[in-house]
Order: structure tokens, then sequence, then C-alpha cells
């Protein structure tokens, strides 16, 4: 359903060229949440990016449902809806009319849009701010109406990106139900994340970037026994190149996980 | 997944069907319900406009008595010349209120010379003043420029008069010295002037009836301007539009930061281009929303202004007494049309912010540099003039200015539209080059450079943006270089020609081809530039000689007999001065070289970048417009009735180029067309003998018009078939 080929993007820094993304490939199938994880910097957002036709890739393509984003992006954007966290919402408008608006830009039709945004709201329960505006809402219901928002056209693929940054116990909470949501409804994921407990409880594959260049990818177990790691945070230090770690330091960490 | 996926189909078969009004309809709903749209739109007209009332009250207060009684000073140097003068002058009084005579009038001068008193339907209070015996060393030309009176007359008289008196034979001229830098004295001046012609008209026309009796014309009149020691400060009714102007620009500042760099910083910019949205269509409902602020600002602005004036009583102070609801309506759209390009440019720089403060620091250069041209606009007897009127702003300050003045000329109007809407096309279509693009959304390297940047990748044709970009390069440009050859009166006619071709080259030809190269389009496919086959040509050439006559037939339809006669006049004097260039001179400059250039530009340049983005006729239609409309600026004046004719040949052109799909043989039609026309001109009295006379503007004997249309039936039948069996893409050269 996801197919990313050789995606390489370099980025112009005064007189200096910065490789973001080398060569990254992986695929996603139907059904799958695929956990692109990294730390700072490693390239996860820009491949998100790519993969949508918001960035153009220096070279490589990333192909959704057969179609490449290359030659027709249009067509991705139309099979994608995209989860992000520096996304905002209209200050002045209220959710209803933001979630009535991007069913206009995606084409659905009007009676169709009402069906879907009362499931929507039942959903991610935003009766009670649903006509409110925006620009008063906190920011765990600014991020339920945006996960509202990407699924207005009801996409076949889903890209999120540091969903649950900035929110609460609670707020991740309803993150983790709504992949659960879309897994179960067949939809191809890909969650950038750098919350590795977060990644091990949603993801079913992962792929570990530094750098830019795509490290290691696998399931979970893969991973442990590729890198002879007992967790992904072992296996995340293993990849920053850190210094041995001490027992203590491990057991803070896996305290942290936990 | 069944569910799923009967979604997704829905969701493909409706991908078509973007709502462009939903996109706008959240541009307008989001920026009209913000509270400091709203301060800019209503709270601050209504702050500033009552402190500027009276503020202006307070200034005028002492000034107010005298405004009901208008003075006009005249001096005369003697109490002979005095009593000459008034005898003449209030004859000329007398004879204006003949119906005959004020036609003469208004039909001697391009604008209306009515005073401002005379519009108020008030006589001006005319003191007629001698000079005295204290001040009789003086000359008349010290007392104006001190302002003493409004104007000075002498009477200068001939040699022969000098000899003989004879009061129906002055023989001689009075001469009228005014105060250049003063509009009054020029009122006063043009007034004078009016009535003493009048008495020259009706000389002349008791001359006409007794023919032989009399052969002198009694006197002429003359202007003669002085410099001015105390001119006005700056023109009051230079104050309202320039206000106008920068009211409406502050009322579409926020809109265009808000909804561009305020967009992205609150990270809804990157949502809505994850959409399958064109991004023209999300930068045109942008532009839209700017579009409607500023208008509405522009709109609260005016009624309050109108308020503010008439309930203080300022109304002539600011206004002068040519405010009539016309008037105003003619200023509002000047606003409309100064707000869309406003709006375009604000866009434009607003689109490489990536926060809101950072497009603020781009905005505060802007306005300042915009001040400029407004407040020249402000010096006062400032006259509009076809330099002024490709100067963004000024034009549209000194233009309204002279809508109240009730001097607007057609031309300068034309050209301070037209060149308002094409800076406003550029600045959009450079909007369209950076907003949203990844280099903007994303990197932080992006410079004004980017704009300008030559495109890596080549293309067949020119993109549209980009050949609407030269278009309106070249708009401005054409404008000044047919100002300029209207002021190289000194040359002789043969280099002026010479210095014409050199432009039409320039203009038509080499900016093309930089904006070419600037985005990379390949010159063969960009320019159309294809060998057509034999038979295309014949065509081609069979068009050329028989589409005259209706091109022609088309220009005297749509003209006035008095037009008619006019032109009939004026081609006349072009007659006389033309029929010293040698035929091959007049061939090349204005036969060989518009045809080729132009043809570059409207059929091959202009003509594929718009076949690339629409179908044929509406390709052909808009390329033929443009056409026609550089075709009705003339020197420094405006032909309308050429557009009719022009636009005719354009259909026939563009025609002619897309079944030929190559601009070749467009060129030879054209050449052909002006080659001949000019021949026939050249040669008027052999081809009056096959009754062929094209000064006279009398329509053609219909069998010619019968066997050119028949000849023009075969010409495109041949060029049709000529390319039948043409592939897809015509052979190179």
């Amino acid at each position: 359903m996801i197919l990313v080929k050789d995606l390489t993007r370099i980025f112009e820094a005064g007189n200096e060229d910065v490789l973001a993304v080398d060569h990254v490939s992986f695929a996603v199938s139907q059904g799958e949440v695929y956990g692109l994880l990294g730390p700072n910097g490693a390239g996860k957002t820009t491949t998100l990016r790519m993969i949508l036709g918001l960035l153009k890739p220096t070279s490589g393509d990333a192909e959704v449902e057969g179609f490449l984003v290359s030659r027709q992006p249009d067509e991705i954007k139309r099979r994608v809806g995209l989860v992000s966290t520096s996304a905002g919402l209209y200050q002045w408008l209220t959710p209803r009319e933001i979630l009535f608006f991007f069913a206009d830009v995606y084409g659905v039709p009007k009676d169709q849009a009402t069906e879907r945004i009362a499931n929507l709201t039942h959903l991610f329960e935003l009766t009670s701010f649903l006509d409110r505006r925006s620009a008063t809402l906190s920011t765990g219901q600014k991020q339920r109406v945006n996960l509202a928002r990407s699924l207005i056209h009801n996409p076949p693929v889903m890209l999120m990106d540091e969903p649950t940054r900035g929110l609460d116990v609670v707020g991740s909470k309803v993150i983790f139900d709504y992949i659960d949501h879309l897994r179960d409804a067949g939809k191809a994921v890909i969650v950038c994340t750098h919350r590795l407990d977060e990644a091990e409880q949603l993801c079913d594959r992962f792929g570990l970037l530094h750098q830019g260049k795509k490290r290691y990818e696998g399931t979970l177990l893969e991973l442990k026994q590729s890198t002879m790691c007992q967790t992904l945070t072992q296996i995340f230090l293993q990849l920053l190149d850190a210094p041995v770690v001490s027992q203590e330091t491990r057991a803070s960490i896996q305290e942290d996980v936990n | 997944m069944s569910d799923s996926s009967k979604l997704h189909v829905r969701t493909h078969s409706y991908a078509r069907t973007f709502r462009f009004s939903g996109l706008l309809k959240k541009e307008l709903r989001e920026i009209l319900r913000d509270r400091r749209t709203i301060i800019t739109l209503v709270l601050m007209p209504l702050l500033v406009y009552p402190l500027l009332g009276l503020m202006l009250q307070k200034f005028f207060i002492t000034q107010m008595a005298n405004l009901g009684k208008v003075e006009y000073r005249i001096l005369l140097l003697n109490e002979s010349e005095g009593e000459l003068f008034r005898n003449q002058f209030n004859h000329g009084e007398q004879l204006l209120n003949f119906k005959e005579y004020k036609e003469f009038s208004t039909s001697e001068k391009n604008k209306p010379d009515e005073t401002l008193e005379e519009f108020k339907q008030q006589k001006p209070n005319i003191k007629i003043l001698i000079v005295d015996e204290a001040n009789k060393s003086r000359s008349l030309k010290s007392f104006v420029r001190k302002g003493e009176v409004d104007v000075g007359v002498q009477f200068i008289s001939s040699k022969k008069q000098q000899e003989e008196f004879n009061p129906n034979k002055l023989g001689g001229r009075f001469e009228i010295i005014y105060g250049a830098q003063s509009r009054h004295s020029r009122r006063v001046a043009d007034y004078v002037e009016k009535r003493l012609q009048a008495v020259r008209w009706e000389y002349r026309n008791r001359l006409l009836k007794d023919l032989g009796k009399s052969n002198s014309i009694p006197f002429r009149a003359s202007l003669t301007a002085v410099n001015t020691q105390s001119g006005q400060a700056f023109s009051l009714v230079t104050i309202v539009p320039l206000i106008l102007i920068l009211m409406t620009m502050t009322g579409a500042v926020y809109p265009a930061i808000d909804l561009t760099a305020g967009e992205r910083e609150r990270g809804t910019l990157e949502t809505l281009m994850a959409a399958p949205l064109p991004r023209m269509w999300i930068l045109s409902a942008k532009f839209i929303a700017v579009l409607v602020v500023a208008i509405m600002t522009a709109l609260v602005n005016m009624m309050a202004m109108l308020a503010t004036t008439y309930a203080n009583g300022l109304e002539t102070v600011l206004f002068g007494t040519g405010m009539t609801p016309f008037v105003l309506m003619e200023i509002l759209l000047l606003l409309v049309i100064f707000a869309a390009f406003f709006s375009a440019v604000l866009l434009c720089i607003t689109s490489f912010a990536r926060s809101f403060k950072e497009a603020q620091a781009y905005l505060i250069p802007l306005m300042m540099i915009s001040m400029a041209p407004g407040i020249l606009g402000m010096v006062p007897d400032l006259k509009m003039t076809p330099l002024w009127a490709v100067i963004p702003l000024a034009n549209i300050v000194l233009l309204s200015r002279d809508f109240l003045l009730h001097e607007a000329q057609p031309l300068l109007v034309f050209v301070s539209v037209f060149s308002t809407l094409f800076y406003g096309i550029v600045a959009l279509s450079l909007a369209a080059r950076i907003f949203g693009t990844d280099t903007i959304l994303y990197q932080s390297n992006a410079s004004w450079t980017d704009l300008l940047k030559r495109s890596n990748k080549t293309h067949a044709v020119p993109a549209l943006n980009n050949a609407i970009l030269c278009l309106a390069v070249l708009f401005p440009v054409f404008i000044l270089s047919a100002s300029f050859v209207s002021r190289l009166g000194e040359m002789s006619i043969s280099q002026r020609l010479l210095i014409s071709g050199t432009l039409t080259f320039s203009l038509f030809l080499l900016i093309p081809l930089i904006f070419a190269r600037m985005g990379a389009v390949k010159l063969k496919s960009g320019f159309r530039w294809f060998r057509p086959r034999a038979l295309t040509c014949l065509g081609a050439i069979l068009l050329g000689f028989t589409l005259w006559p209706f091109a022609y037939e088309i220009e005297i339809l749509s003209l006035s007999n008095e037009r008619i006669e006019s032109l009939s006049k004026l081609f006349e004097s072009l007659k006389l001065e033309l029929g010293a260039v040698p035929l091959w001179v007049k061939l090349i400059s204005l036969a060989v070289l518009p045809a080729v250039c132009e043809e570059l530009f409207f059929r091959g340049y202009l003509l594929s970048s718009l076949l690339n983005r629409f179908s044929n006729t509406p390709a052909i239609l808009i390329s033929s417009f443009l056409f026609a409309l550089f075709h009705v600026i003339v020197r420094d004046s405006l032909f309308i009735e050429r557009f009719f004719p022009s636009f005719f040949m354009g259909l026939a052109l563009g025609y002619v180029n897309v079944l030929a799909r190559s601009v070749i043989p467009g060129i030879m039609l054209h050449m052909i067309h002006n080659g001949l026309l000019l021949t026939l001109a050249n040669y008027q009295d052999y081809f009056s003998t096959w009754k062929i006379n094209l000064e006279n503007q009398k329509h053609l004997p219909i069998v010619w018009l019968g066997s050119s249309m028949l000849i023009v039936i075969i010409g495109f039948f041949l060029i049709r078939v000529g390319n039948i069996r043409q592939p897809d893409e015509s052979p190179d050269l």
C-alpha cells in the first residue's frame, strides 16, 4: 500500500548541502502500523512530507496505492490523512465548520460529510465543543479535532507525525485508541515518534532512522534478535552510538518506559 | 474494509469536485470574524476622519469666508489696451451664450475647459485692472509672478495695424500671461482665452460669408506661463484619493499577513497544502479574501470621509466642486483596481514570510516606498503624463484628482488602469511561483532571488505565469516607448520610423526572448517556429492580400461620421508627412518588423502558452484581445476605433496559426497585409481610378468585398488542407 523507494533529500544551508534523508526504503501494508523512529533531526518528518508530496525528493520516489508521488501527487493527497503536531486549527472557525470545510476540500458530498462528522464527533467526543470557536479549545481538544479532520475523507493511508506531543495521559490514550481503530479499519499507518514506550505499544513494525539513514527495520522481536538488545530504548541508544550506560541509567530509562 | 473501499471509491469519484467557493468562504469567514480586521475596517475610519475633519476645519476656518466669492483679476498695461480687451472680452462673453460658439469652444480642446466656477453655474467676479502710474516700469509678468493678479493681458499689434488702425482688423495678438504653478491662474487664463477665441471664430465665420471683402483675421490669443513665487504648497484635491489609497492599503495589510504568514505560523497552511487542491486555487481564494477586505475598507473610508466632510462643510475645500455621484463611482472603481494590485503585491511579499513578525518587517519598507509616489502626486499642477500613468500608486492618485477636476484624459485613464492591472497580475504570478512551495514552507534559506531563478527543467512552451509576466513587463515599456516616439518631433519622419522599428523589435522580440531564457523555454516550440507546408503558405499569402477589406469595413462601421471626418484630416496630414519617406523604409519599419515581432510574441510565445492551458477558442480570443489592446495606443493617443479591426485580424491570425501549427504563415499574412495597405496609400492616386480610396473612409465596392470573401475562403481551405496530413509536431526548421 505504501512503498518508499530510495527516498533522498538534500537541503541547501548557505553554501553547504545537508543530507536530511539518505536513500530510505520501506513498505507498509494494509492494516499495518509502521513506526518511523529516530532522534530529532533523523529525517522522519522529511520522509513523511516527501511521501505526501509536500516536499520534492532530491531522488527516489514513493508510491501510495499504485500512484507515484513524482507523477500524481494529488492522487496521493486524496488517499492520505495527515496528523501532525505542528498542525493548528483555524482559530476563528468552530470544529464543525472546520470539519465541513475539509470534507468539502476532499470532495466528500454534503450528506456523507454530515454522517461522517456525526460518527467522528462520537468517536472523539467532540460534542461539547463542536460549535465553540477553535481558539478557545484546550490542546487536547484541538488534537482531537485534528484527528477527526484527518479522517473526514476516510483515507486508506494515515501519516502521523509525533501525534502525542504535548498531550497528557488522557490525550495520549485517545491517540492510542485511534491508532488501534485505524489498524482495525485496515489502514496503512506510519507513525513518526521518538516516544519509544508508545511505539512499542502501538506499532507492528519499526524503521529506525539516524542521520537520514535507515539503520534497522523489523518487528520488535526481529530488532531484539538482530541488535541483541532487550528493549527498544536500548536499541535506540545503541543506534545513537551512546557510551555504555550504567545499570542504574538503564534501570531509570526502563522505569520511564514502563 | 468493505466500508473503507466503498468510501475510497466515492472519494475518487468526487475528486474533481473541489469547491473553490468553499475555500473562499473559509478564507472570508476567518478574516472577517477576526477582531483585528474589524478594528481596521470600522474603528479606524470612525476615529481618523472626525479627527481629520476637525483639524482641517480649524485650518480652513479663516479661508472659508472667501469660498463662495470667486474673483478673476486681469491686469492690462494701459487704458487703451484695457478698453480694447474689455470690448473683445465682453463680445466673446455674449457670443458664448449662443450654442454654436459653445460647441466651438468644447471642440477646440481635448479636455473640457470649463472652470470649476462655471461647473457650479456661478459667474466669477471679473476685475479688469490697469497698471497704475507708480508701477509703470514693472512688467505684467512680474505682477503675475508675485501673485498680485491672476493673469496679465497685453496686446501685441502687427506692423500693418500700427500703420492703419481698423477695429475690425486688429491684426495682432493678445498674450495672456499666467502663473505656471497656480491652477487658479491657469483657469483664469483658459477663461479669458475662450472668450477671445469666440470673437476670433465669429470673425472667421463672417469672413467666410463675405469672402473677398476682407482677408485678415482680427487677432490671435496666446498663452504664456511664468513661474510664480507663491504657489499652493500642495494640491488639496489630491489629498482625498491619497488618504483613501493609504487607508485601503492599511485595510489590506493585516489580512494579507494573516492569511499567508499567519497561517503558516499557526500550522494550518501545511494541512491545506496536504489537501488535493491546486496551489493556485488556494492563492486565488486568499487573494480574493484580501481584496474583499481592501474594497470594504475603501468603501467604509469613502463613506466616513464623505460624511465627515459634509458634516464639517469642507466638501468644496477637499473635493473641489467636481464631486458628483458619477465621479464618486469612478474613484471607487479606481480604488478597487488599486486594491487588486496592492493585495497581489502584499500576497507576493507575505508569501515569503514564515511568521507574522517577519511579514510585518517586510511590509514596513513597502509602505514607506508606497508613500513616495503618492506624495509626489500631491505636487500642485503636476500634469498626468504617460510616464506618471505607468507609475503605480501615483497614477491612481493623479487620476482620481483629475476625475475630481474633470480633467481626466481617456488615454491616460486607459494606461493607468491597464498598467495597474498588469502589475497586479505580475505580483500575483510571482506569488504563485513561491506560495506554498517546499522552499518557503520548510526551508530556511529561501531568498528573493528564488523569484527570478532560472527553471532547471526545459519546457516546450512557456508556463502561463511566465507569459503573463512577460506581457506585464511589455505593457508599461510599450506605453513609455510610444510616449518617447511621440516626443521625437524634431526628427525626420524616416528617423522616427527607424526608432519606432527598433523599439518594436526590442519590445516584442527581445523581452520575450529574455523571458524564454529565464523560463528555460525551447525557442522553436515556445515561439511555434515550425516549418509550414507549401499549401499553408499559399493560403496565408492569399489571406494577406484579401483580409484587409474586411478589417477596413469593420473599422469604418464602428466609426461615427464626425470621427471619420477628423480621421480623414489626420490621414491627410500623415500623407504629407509619410509622402517624403521611401516606400522600402515604410515597408521595413511598418510591415516587416511589426509582422515578425508581433507574430512571434502574440501568436508565438503568448499563444503557445495559452494553448497549453486553454482550448483553441479561448486561447485565440485572449491573444486577439491583447493584440487589439496594444493596437489601440498609437504614440500618445488612444484610437479606440483600432480595437475592432485589430481584434478581427488577431482572430484571423490566431486561427491561421492554430490551423498551421506554426507562426510562419501568420508572419507572411501579417507582412503582406501591412505592406499592401502601405503600398495602396503610397500609390493612392493610381488606385483611386480603381475606386479604392482608403483615406476618405468610404465603403468599398461590393464587388471587391465579394471577390475578397471568395479568396479568403480559398485561403483558409488551403491552410486546412495543407495541414490535414501533418503529424502532431511540425518538422523543425
